[in-house]
């Protein structure tokens, strides 16, 4: 039994090896002007899903457990914290506005920078929909998460921050 | 013993799992012919130069911005004439880079992109006041080097209100 057991953990070492093997192969063919590789699933970009679906259910929350407790977010040149983000939430609650994500292309970048520090990034494009009892407005969005030990760290939006006003009155 | 070495398995079946769930898609660089077309292309409109801007385009370039054109995406032409009304109610028009811009080549459908990220900024004609607006672009090139779908995302709407396009989607 022991060494039917040792045996798995040596084929397991070698496979994870191997892994990291073709990882160093990549790193050696990068030429000056490569540094970064794009990715279309992740933990990352899961997490990323996630908050959607937290925006959809109205889930605080779960919605928090995303992001570090110093997250920025980045909104029409102004920076905001989480609290802000929050009260957003609450807004929104509050008038029972129900928010809708549809995902066009959601995608992760991890950037190897010339300083020895890293990137780490998903990018998604969305169009957001809200309801308030028969009113509703759309708009596309699409927003930069930048992760830090699997929190978002940093969120930038490029929307029109307009649309959204004749609910809010 | 037996339980450790159990353990143990799990453990590297959890590991080996979660390393195995990132796919890698394609490569991005930080350098490139296509990152300086786009940069050129940028120029050319600051300098108002739209017989230059164009040549960075194939003919049939499609051209998408978030929430104009009732998500439509239109043709050079139209795009032409988009750009030559910021320059009949915008003084001082300029496009500044903000970060810096990534040339992305996937794997799938071998895809060539340049995303880059700007800060457009015009003097009103009209009120004298300076409007700047952030904006995230998507440029898709062809095996020529030619630009064929140019995406943006911004907030246009002062902009549009200003200018009286019709392209303006409320």
């Amino acid at each position: 039994m022991k060494k039917y057991i040792l045996s798995i953990i040596v084929i397991i070492t070698i496979i994870s090896c191997s892994t990291k093997t073709e990882t160093k192969i990549i790193a050696d063919k990068l030429d000056i002007h490569q540094f970064g590789f794009n990715y279309d699933s992740s933990a990352n970009i899961d997490a990323v899903k996630a908050t959607n679906k937290d925006l959809e259910n109205l889930d605080t929350t779960s919605y928090k457990t995303k992001f570090s407790d110093t997250v920025v977010f980045y909104d029409h040149e102004k920076n905001h914290n989480l609290n802000w983000n929050m009260s957003i939430f609450k807004n929104w609650i509050s008038k029972k506005i129900q928010p809708k994500v549809t995902v066009g292309a959601i995608w992760g970048s991890k950037f190897n920078y010339k300083d020895g520090s890293k990137g780490d990034y998903v990018y998604q494009a969305i169009k957001m929909k809200f309801t308030q009892g028969i009113k509703s407005v759309e708009f596309d969005d699409f927003g930069v998460f930048e992760f830090k030990d699997g929190k978002i760290v940093r969120e930038w939006n490029w929307y029109e921050a307009t649309k959204l006003l004749p609910l809010m009155k | 013993m037996k339980k450790l070495l159990l353990s143990f398995i799990v453990m590297l079946f959890v590991t080996v799992s979660f390393a195995q769930k990132e796919k890698k898609n394609g490569t991005i660089y930080i350098n490139h012919p296509y990152i300086d077309i786009v940069n050129k292309a940028s120029k050319a409109y600051v300098n108002q130069d739209l017989n230059l801007w164009k040549t960075y385009y194939s003919d049939t370039a499609k051209f998408w911005v978030s929430d104009i054109n009732s998500g439509k995406w239109f043709p050079l032409t139209e795009s032409i004439t988009g750009l030559a009304l910021d320059y009949k109610f915008y003084d001082n028009v300029k496009s500044t880079q903000v970060g810096y811009p990534d040339y992305l080549q996937y794997d799938k459908d071998n895809s060539r992109i340049v995303q880059s990220w700007w800060l457009w900024s015009g003097i009103s004609k009209k009120t004298g006041k300076e409007l700047k607006i952030y904006m995230v672009q998507f440029d898709t090139f062809n095996t020529a080097g030619k630009i064929v779908k140019e995406e943006t995302y911004a907030d246009f709407s002062k902009q549009m209100a200003e200018e009286g396009t019709s392209q303006y989607n409320n």
